[in-house]
C-alpha cells in the first residue's frame, strides 16, 4: 500500500513538475526579476556576426552591473525570419530578447512579410550602435588624387558603368548607393559581393570601383573613407569629409542601426530594466572604446524614438524596394 | 633577417607556460569537437571566443589558432573511422581512407592523415609567414571571372571521381548543382524552389546533406546486406606504420599542400575546392591511381594535406589585407576586433609581437596535432573494431545529433535521414555521391562569380583574362583526356589482339 502511495504522490510531482515546464502563456504573474531564469538574446546571425560580437561584447560588460545571466543564441538563416520566429513564438516573459539590426526590417519589408507580426509584434526597447554609411576607394587612389567629387566625375564618364560593390542587391548598402546617385545625379552600376570584406577585397583588386560600406570596412586595410554620414568627421577619420561638408547634407544621416527588441506584452519593468543596463553600458569606457575602434558611434535611443528610426527604415526599404521592381 | 628575429621573438614569447597551455587546450578542445559530425571548426572556435575577451590577445589568439588547427585535422577523422565527414573539406578524405579502414588498414589511413595534417600545417604556416603579403596581392587579381574558372576546374575532377563511369558521376554532379537552385537567389532575392518554407530560403545546409549521403547511406547500405547468422565479428589488429612509411608519402603531401595552400589564400574559395583538386591531381599524377578510391595511401595524404595547409592560407588575407578568407579566420578576425586590433597590413607593423607571436603559436598548434593526435589514434582506430550492431547504433545517433546540432533545427535532421535514402540508392544503383557533395560545394560560388562577371564584362571577361582562361583550358583538358587515354588503350589493345592473330 505504501508503495502504491508513494507511486501516485511521484505520479502527482512529476505531473506537476511537467505542466510547470510546459507553461507557454504570455503572461507573467508577479514582479519580473532578471534572477528568475536565463535572459536569451536570439541573434540572426552566426557566431562572429557583428551583431553575435557586439552582444557578447555587451553582456561581458553588462555583467559589471548586474548578476543576471544573459546569454547569446544564434538562428542565423531564413533571410533573418528564423531568428525572429523563436523570439515571437516565445513567451512575452521578459527572458528573450531580439538581437536586431536593420536588415531584419529591410528584410521583412521587401520579402512583403506581415509587417503587423514582424515589426509591431516587437517593443523595440533600445538602439545600440549607429554605423554610419561611407563611401569608400582604395588608398592608391586617393594618393592618385581621387576623391567623392572624382568619384562622381568618374561615374558620369563612365555612363553608368562604374560598379560600386554592395553585400546583396536590393540591401541597405544598395539603397545607399542609389540615394547617392539620386542626391549627386550620377548613375553606377551596384554590384553584390556578399559581404563587406569581400566587397573590399572587389575594390582593392581592381574589380569594382567604389565600395558602398561603413567606415569600418576600411579598418587595416589600404583603402580609404571618401565620404562619410556622419554630423562631423570621426576619430579615427578625420581626413574624411561628411557628405553635408561635400555639399550633400540630404545624406548625412545614411546609417545602419544594430538595436534590441523584445516581444510586445513583455513587462513593462523588463524593459526599464534593460533600458538602465543599456545607458550603463554605453557610458562604459570599455564599450565607447571598442566601438570608436571599429567607428561605429555608440547609442542609447529607446522606445518612442527608436521606433521612429524602425519606420524610417521600412519606408525607405518600401521606396527603393518599389523603385527597383522588388515590390509592387 | 628581421623576419628571422621576430619570428624568433615570436617563439620565445610563446614558450612560457601559459601560452603553451592556452595552445594545449585550443588543440585538445578543437580535436574532440572537430570529430563530432555538425560541429564546425568555425563552430569550435566560436565556442572558446568568449574566454578570450579577458585575456591577454595574443594568449586569446593561441587559444583559437589551436582549436583551428586542431578542429581542422580531427574533421578528417570520421571520414576514415565511420565515413562520415566532419567539414566539406574532409570528403576527398573518406574516398580512400574509409575502404582503408573496412580493410583493417584503418591505423595506417589514420597515421598518413596525422602526418599530412602536421606537414600541411607547417607548409601553410611557412608560406604565411615568408609570403604574406605579395601572396595576397596575387589573390586580388582573382575576379570573379576567374573564380568561376577554377570553379569549373575543380567540377572537372567529376571526371577522374567517376572513372569508367563517368556517365553516372556526371548526373550526380547535375543533381548537386541543381540542389543549388533551391534557396534565396542570391542576386536577386528572390525566393525560388522554397514552397514556403522559410528553412529553405537559404537552400540546405550543406553539412546534413554530407552527414545523410555518407554516414545514412553507408548505414542503410549495410544494413540491408546485414545478417545475423552468418556475421562473424572480424577484430582487427593494426599496425602504425614507421616513420620512413610516412617520408615515402612526401611528394603527395608536398604537391596537395601547395594546391591547399594557394587555394586558401583565395578569399571566397573555401577549403573544399582545394581538397577535391589536391585529390584530384593525385589521383592524375600517380602511379597508384588505378588503386585511388579503393584505398590509397596517396589519396588520404593529398586531401590530409591539403586541407590543413588550407589553414596557413586563408589566413594570408586576414593579415595582409584584412580580409577574412573562411568563416572560422572570420571568428578570429573578430577575436582581435574586439581587443581594438584590426587584421590588415598596419597589423605588421603596429602589432608585430602579436602577428609573430600568432606565426608561433601556429607552428606550435601543428607540433601539438602531432602529439595529441598520436596519443589518440589509438581510440580512434578502436571505434573500427566495434561490433556492427552497436556502432550502427552509435552512427545512428550521432548523425542524428550531429544533424540538428548545426542548426537546432528538426529540419536538418530530417533533411540529412532523407539524402541518407538518396545516398542508399545512388549506392545500390551504382551512382557515385561524391559528385554530388561537389556540386553542391561549387555551385552557389560558380553561380554567384558568373553572374557577377557576366554583369561586368560580358562573355569577354572569361577569353580576356589570362588566368581565367588557362583555367577553362585545363578543366576542358580534364576533362577530355581521361577520354583519350581510354580510347588510346582500347586502340593499342585492338592493335595487339590484330597482332596476335596474324
Amino acid at each position: 500500500m505504501k508503495k502504491i502511495m508513494g507511486l501516485i504522490i511521484l505520479t502527482a510531482a512529476l505531473t506537476l513538475v511537467l505542466a510547470a515546464c510546459n507553461r507557454d502563456d504570455d503572461t507573467v504573474s508577479g514582479a519580473w526579476s532578471p534572477y528568475a531564469q536565463p535572459i536569451t538574446i536570439v541573434t540572426h546571425v552566426a557566431p562572429g556576426g557583428g551583431m553575435d560580437v557586439a552582444t557578447r561584447l555587451f553582456i561581458d560588460i553588462a555583467r559589471q552591473y548586474t548578476d543576471a545571466t544573459i546569454i547569446v543564441e544564434n538562428m542565423a538563416g531564413g533571410g533573418t525570419r528564423i531568428a525572429s520566429d523563436e523570439v515571437l513564438g516565445r513567451p512575452a516573459d521578459g527572458y528573450t530578447i531580439f538581437g536586431a539590426a536593420m536588415s531584419n526590417v529591410n528584410t521583412a519589408v521587401a520579402q512583403g512579410w506581415d509587417l503587423n507580426h514582424y515589426i509591431d509584434g516587437y517593443h523595440w526597447i533600445a538602439k545600440i550602435q549607429r554605423d554610419p554609411a561611407a563611401v569608400i576607394i582604395t588608398n592608391e587612389a586617393k594618393n592618385a588624387g581621387m576623391d567623392f567629387n572624382g568619384v562622381l566625375n568618374q561615374a558620369r564618364e563612365m555612363g553608368g558603368e562604374q560598379i560600386w560593390a554592395v553585400p546583396v542587391l536590393g540591401g541597405n548598402k544598395h539603397f545607399e548607393a542609389l540615394l547617392i546617385w539620386q542626391a549627386t545625379g550620377v548613375e553606377g552600376m551596384a554590384m553584390p559581393f556578399e559581404s563587406g570584406p569581400l566587397g573590399a577585397a572587389a575594390v582593392l583588386g581592381g574589380e569594382a570601383h567604389v565600395q558602398m560600406g561603413n567606415p569600418f570596412d576600411t579598418s587595416g586595410r589600404d583603402l580609404w573613407v571618401a565620404a562619410i554620414a556622419s554630423p562631423e568627421r570621426m576619430p579615427g577619420f578625420e581626413d574624411s569629409p561628411t557628405f553635408a561638408e561635400l555639399g550633400f547634407p540630404q545624406l548625412n544621416d545614411m546609417h545602419m542601426w544594430r538595436g534590441y527588441a523584445v516581444r510586445k506584452g513583455t513587462p513593462p519593468e523588463m524593459i526599464e530594466w534593460f533600458q538602465n543596463l543599456v545607458t550603463q553600458v554605453s557610458r562604459n569606457p570599455e564599450w565607447i572604446e571598442y566601438n570608436a575602434g571599429n567607428a561605429i558611434a555608440p547609442t542609447a535611443v529607446f522606445t518612442e524614438e527608436f521606433r521612429a528610426i524602425i519606420q524610417d527604415t521600412i519606408d525607405t526599404t518600401l521606396y527603393w524596394s518599389r523603385y527597383l521592381g522588388i515590390l509592387d | 633577417m628581421e623576419l628571422l628575429r621576430n619570428l624568433f621573438d615570436g617563439t620565445v614569447l610563446m614558450m612560457g607556460f601559459m601560452p603553451l597551455l592556452m595552445i594545449f587546450i585550443g588543440v585538445a578542445v578543437g580535436i574532440v569537437l572537430g570529430t563530432i559530425p555538425g560541429i564546425s571548426t568555425s563552430m569550435a572556435v566560436a565556442l572558446l571566443l568568449p574566454f578570450t575577451f579577458t585575456m591577454n590577445p595574443l594568449y586569446g589568439m593561441a587559444l583559437l589558432l589551436g582549436c583551428y588547427k586542431g578542429g581542422n585535422y580531427s574533421g578528417c577523422i570520421p571520414a576514415v573511422t565511420i565515413n562520415t565527414p566532419g567539414t566539406p573539406s574532409s570528403v576527398p578524405t573518406l574516398f580512400d581512407g574509409y575502404p582503408m579502414a573496412k580493410s583493417g588498414r584503418g591505423g595506417e589511413a589514420l597515421g598518413i592523415l596525422l602526418w599530412s595534417s602536421f606537414v600541411g600545417g607547417i607548409f601553410g604556416t611557412l608560406v604565411l609567414v615568408l609570403f604574406a603579403t605579395p601572396m595576397a596581392r596575387w589573390a586580388l587579381n582573382f575576379w570573379s571571372a576567374e573564380y568561376f574558372a577554377l570553379c569549373v576546374l575543380g567540377l572537372a575532377s567529376v571526371a577522374t571521381l567517376g572513372g569508367k563511369h563517368w556517365q553516372k558521376a556526371l548526373i550526380a554532379v547535375l543533381f548537386g548543382l541543381l540542389l543549388n537552385t533551391m534557396g534565396t537567389d542570391p542576386l536577386l532575392g528572390t525566393q525560388r524552389y522554397t514552397f514556403g518554407l522559410i528553412r529553405l530560403f537559404d537552400g540546405f545546409h550543406l553539412m546534413p546533406i554530407l552527414i545523410g549521403l555518407f554516414a545514412l547511406g553507408e548505414l542503410f547500405h549495410n544494413l540491408e546486406n546485414y545478417k545475423t547468422s552468418d556475421q562473424k565479428h572480424e577484430k582487427h589488429t593494426y599496425t602504425y606504420p614507421k616513420l620512413l612509411y610516412y617520408w615515402k608519402l612526401k611528394w603527395e603531401m608536398l604537391r596537395a599542400s601547395v594546391v591547399g595552400t594557394l587555394v586558401g589564400i583565395l578569399p571566397g574559395a573555401g577549403s573544399a575546392i582545394a581538397s577535391f583538386l589536391a585529390y584530384d591531381l593525385e589521383k592524375r599524377v600517380s602511379k597508384n591511381s588505378a588503386n585511388f578510391g579503393k584505398g590509397a595511401p596517396e589519396g588520404v595524404a593529398a586531401s590530409g594535406a591539403s586541407d590543413s595547409a588550407n589553414t596557413g592560407g586563408s589566413l594570408v588575407p586576414m593579415l595582409a589585407l584584412g580580409i577574412p578568407g573562411a568563416p572560422t579566420v572570420a571568428v578570429l578576425m573578430s577575436a582581435l576586433m574586439i581587443h581594438g586590433i584590426n587584421p590588415g597590413p598596419e597589423m605588421f607593423r603596429d602589432q608585430p609581437t602579436l602577428v609573430y607571436g600568432m606565426f608561433a603559436s601556429m607552428f606550435i598548434a601543428s607540433t601539438f596535432v602531432l602529439f595529441i593526435g598520436w596519443a589518440g589514434l589509438r581510440v580512434w582506430v578502436r571505434t573500427t573494431n566495434v561490433k556492427k550492431p552497436i556502432l550502427y547504433t552509435f552512427i545512428f545517433l550521432f548523425t542524428i545529433i550531429g544533424s540538428f546540432a548545426i542548426r537546432n533545427s528538426m529540419f536538418d535532421v530530417g533533411v540529412c535521414i532523407a539524402f541518407g535514402l538518396i545516398g542508399w540508392i545512388f549506392k545500390r544503383f551504382g551512382y557515385p555521391v561524391a559528385p554530388v557533395v561537389l556540386g553542391v560545394v561549387l555551385g552557389r560560388i560558380m553561380e554567384m562569380n558568373f553572374r557577377r562577371a557576366i554583369m561586368r564584362d560580358g562573355a569577354a571577361g572569361f577569353y580576356t583574362r589570362p588566368l581565367a582562361l588557362i583555367f577553362l583550358i585545363l578543366a576542358v583538358a580534364a576533362i577530355v583526356y581521361p577520354f583519350i587515354q581510354q580510347y588510346r588503350a582500347e586502340r593499342k589493345a585492338k592493335l595487339i589482339t590484330e597482332d596476335k592473330r596474324e
